[in-house]
């Protein structure tokens, strides 16, 4: 499909000379100009491959293309056509296009969210029969596929499994003899003493991602009120305006005015990603909470390269309360592929799709070279990473995929939130760190809002607790 | 041939009238062939695309699949929306600033600028570049500049001047949207100044050669002669900024993402949260559509204003 309109707007003598071709026979046709694109397409030599197109982000298109090339290879009958999206209006270009009956046969989204508004509308393919065929349920980590349901059906695969973490430098540990916090009591400590150090107990900014306070949020609400009470809430069994929630964010918006977040509400407001990296290499905080996507970065700001003798280590934030189990993994998605409806071709593009799930190995191997993008949902082992991968991050991914593969996760606010209850989320926190919103008032807002969207069938699915 | 002559006259004069309404005619038809391209393309992408802003106002549409009527819902939403009320508080403040600090630095700019004999072409050069840059690159050049922890605060602190110590500019919620506001005010003043400058040039200098006559100084110059003088392209500025403000977006967008807790949002950046973040399309056309009829009215008082014989 990529052939008639591709999202950068590029257009190849072939593809000109092929689309000019559809026209001219769409003209010979009462029935208008967009049918003949299909048309013709069906109307493609007997022993030519089938064309799959997959539109995906731009960046990283040569690892995804080696990834392209290896299928191809096995597979003869099947090409699959890589065009590349442009960065941040991804899912929009995305979306209108499969409205115009011009978009990709695989469909990449930014999260869970973008993907069940196009699922409602119709345009994505319900996958369970082929989630059956493949058993994917079995190959997949448990958890996967619960997280691509809307309204009951199968329609998406999560392609970007992440998980909030807990990043420090090892160098300010060493010298003060930290270890990082596993409880409130510790954190506390922790925070007390490096504060009397001139030392930022967090670093943190949303300077770059105002929507990134949801990080936060996420933590507390998984670490303070536990995961059972979180899937509750999402499951409408309680409220958020419970006092599990509310004293979450008491303790949250308790630590930022004390500073132990950005070291002040305005610095936590206006510092960049990069500023809060640097602070913890340079030894100006002791370690930031924010999560897995960021692994792959980190090399840039520690070690002798970027001009310190630091070195990073990483750990989960603590457990506020006794009864929260530590460590806990709050599974994130950040993105997810699924199938059009429109597509010509639904056995050969899950043939793909199947195939680029099935190697654990293989995915590995994808990560080390194209990095935490690729961090598909499936059952690592330690074995399956090269040397060529930092150990930290195969260890991470290890212990992730095994964690939450025996029930040990959390809920992520940006893949389990429904979207109006989502943007109040991150957005109305912002006015409890101003002082301008209690802490009961934000979550009985939020309770408000979710009860409405869960009447609505828009909430996602969140994962049983008893799924592994 | 003398009585043949008037009425030879009378053919010639008749051939050469209907000779020069078929020169018309086809002069006319040419320019719309020539215009037709171009109607075409206004067509499908201002006209088409207006047209259904205003249909998806009166729907719930959210932004893909089908959409429901649901007639005047999204305005009388909008009316008692705080989110909007916020934001249109903001777009106010911000017209405010440009109509105030980037005009007077610019009517500063070009007068000493005319002033100016040599290296004139050098510093209009030097003025414009900031109005050629891409916002992204100004506003992380900027965004830079603003950090509380690497920016110009805490190295004028390590020098001893330290009248913002502490404050992180785009993170308090006082400071947040003149921050913004003065990183738009760097890339815009530039090209006012020159817009000015050749208005100020087209003044006629025996003007001036009279106020230094009648013993005024400068700034007798710059309000007598020079602001009357250049009044329509004053008026045109003023014009183009508050439509401008109407649709400020860019620099919010990527400095503070309306943040920190709303003090940046303006109705821009309101609405493309809830077109694409919220997937409430339909109320993000009404709320589009708000601000162009606010645009309008603004462009009927310019147009009576002139109707009036004001010289704008």
């Amino acid at each position: 499909m990529c052939d008639e309109r591709c999202p950068n707007g590029r257009i190849s003598r072939r593809r000109l000379v092929g689309t000019s071709g559809k026209g001219l026979a769409g003209l010979s046709l009462a029935g208008g100009l967009l049918v003949p694109t299909r048309a013709a397409a069906g109307a493609r030599r007997q022993d030519a491959p089938v064309e799959v197109t997959w539109w995906a982000p731009e960046d990283d298109m040569e690892y995804r293309q080696e990834v392209v090339d290896l299928f191809q290879a096995e597979n003869p009958g099947i090409r699959i056509v890589l065009e590349p999206l442009p960065g941040g209006e991804a899912d929009q270009v995305v979306a209108t296009a499969l409205q115009a009956g011009a978009g990709p046969d695989i469909v990449p989204s930014g999260g869970p969210a973008h993907a069940a508004n196009l699922a409602q509308a119709g345009l994505l393919l319900e996958l369970d029969q082929y989630a059956e065929r493949f058993d994917w349920q079995n190959r997949l980590l448990p958890w996967a596929l619960a997280t691509g349901m809307f309204e009951g059906k199968l329609y998406q695969i999560p392609h970007e499994f992440e998980c909030t973490i807990a990043y420090y430098g090892q160098k300010q540990f060493d010298e003060n003899g930290w270890t990082p916090p596993t409880n409130r009591q510790e954190f506390e400590a922790l925070a007390e003493d490096a504060m009397g150090k001139g030392i930022i107990p967090l670093a943190a900014g949303v300077g770059d991602c105002g929507l990134c306070t949801n990080w936060f949020v996420t933590i507390f609400f998984n670490n303070y009120a536990g995961p059972d009470a979180l899937y509750q809430a999402l499951t409408g069994e309680i409220q958020f305006s419970d006092p599990a929630f509310v004293e979450a964010i008491e303790l949250l918006n308790t630590y930022m005015q004390a500073g132990w977040i950005g070291g002040s509400v305005e610095q936590y407001f206006s510092t960049s990603f990069d500023a809060m990296h640097a602070q913890i290499a340079d030894g100006q905080a002791a370690m930031s909470w924010s999560g897995t996507w960021f692994m792959g970065d980190l090399d840039q700001f520690f070690g002798e390269e970027a001009g310190n003798d630091n070195a990073w280590g990483w750990a989960q934030p603590p457990s506020f309360r006794d009864d929260v189990p530590y460590p806990l993994f709050p599974i994130g998605i950040g993105s997810t592929l699924s199938v059009a409806s429109a597509t010509e071709h639904p056995d050969q593009t899950l043939q793909f799709l199947d195939w680029y799930y099935s190697d654990p190995t293989r995915v590995a191997r994808r990560i080390a070279e194209g990095g935490t993008r690729f961090t598909l949902p499936v059952p690592y082992q330690a074995s399956d990473f090269p040397d060529t991968l930092d150990p930290r991050v195969a260890e991470v991914l290890t212990t992730l995929s095994e964690a939450t593969s025996t029930g040990n996760f959390g809920y992520t606010a940006w893949t389990f939130w429904p979207p109006k209850t989502h943007v109040y989320l991150h957005e109305e926190i912002q006015k409890v760190f101003t002082n301008e919103l209690t802490p009961a008032d934000y979550c009985a807002g939020m309770a408000e809002l979710f009860t409405q969207e869960l009447a609505e069938g828009l909430v996602p699915t969140a994962i049983p607790r008893d799924v592994a | 041939m003398a009585v043949h002559l008037p009425v030879a006259r009378a053919r010639t004069a008749g051939t050469e009238r209907v000779g020069r309404r078929r020169l018309v005619r086809q002069r006319t038809v040419a320019g719309w062939l020539c215009l037709a391209p171009f109607l075409v393309v206004n067509l499908l992408v201002i006209v088409g695309p207006s047209v259904a802003t205003v249909y998806y106002s009166f729907t719930d549409w959210t932004g893909v699949g089908g959409a429901a009527f649901v007639g005047l819902e999204n305005f009388r939403q909008l009316a008692g929306d705080g989110n909007f009320h916020n934001a249109l508080a903001h777009v106010a403040q911000w017209t405010a600033f440009f109509l105030t600090v980037p005009i007077a630095m610019a009517l500063l700019g070009s007068y000493l600028l005319s002033q100016v004999k040599r290296f004139q072409i050098l510093f209009r050069l030097i003025y414009f570049v900031p109005y050629t840059i891409a916002s992204v690159v100004t506003a992380s050049v900027w965004e830079n500049i603003y950090d509380g922890n690497r920016g110009l605060v805490p190295l004028l602190a390590d020098a001893g001047v330290s009248p913002l110590e502490g404050v992180a500019l785009l993170g308090n919620k006082q400071t947040a949207l003149p921050a913004v506001a003065w990183v738009d005010t760097w890339h815009w003043w530039g090209f006012l100044v020159i817009v000015f400058l050749a208005a100020m040039q087209s003044v006629d200098a025996e003007l001036y050669d009279a106020v230094r006559i009648d013993g005024g100084g400068r700034w007798r110059e710059f309000r007598d002669v020079t602001i009357p003088a250049i009044r329509p392209t004053l008026v045109f500025v003023v014009l183009i900024t508050v439509i401008g403000s109407l649709l400020a977006f860019d620099y919010i967008y990527i400095m503070t993402q309306g943040g920190p807790a709303g003090a940046t949002d303006v109705v821009g950046t309101l609405l493309y949260e809830r077109a694409f973040r919220l997937f409430e399309a339909g109320y993000a056309a009404a709320m589009g559509l708000s601000m162009t009829l606010l645009s309008a009215v603004l462009m009927v008082v310019y147009l009576q204003l002139r109707r009036r014989g004001w010289e704008v």
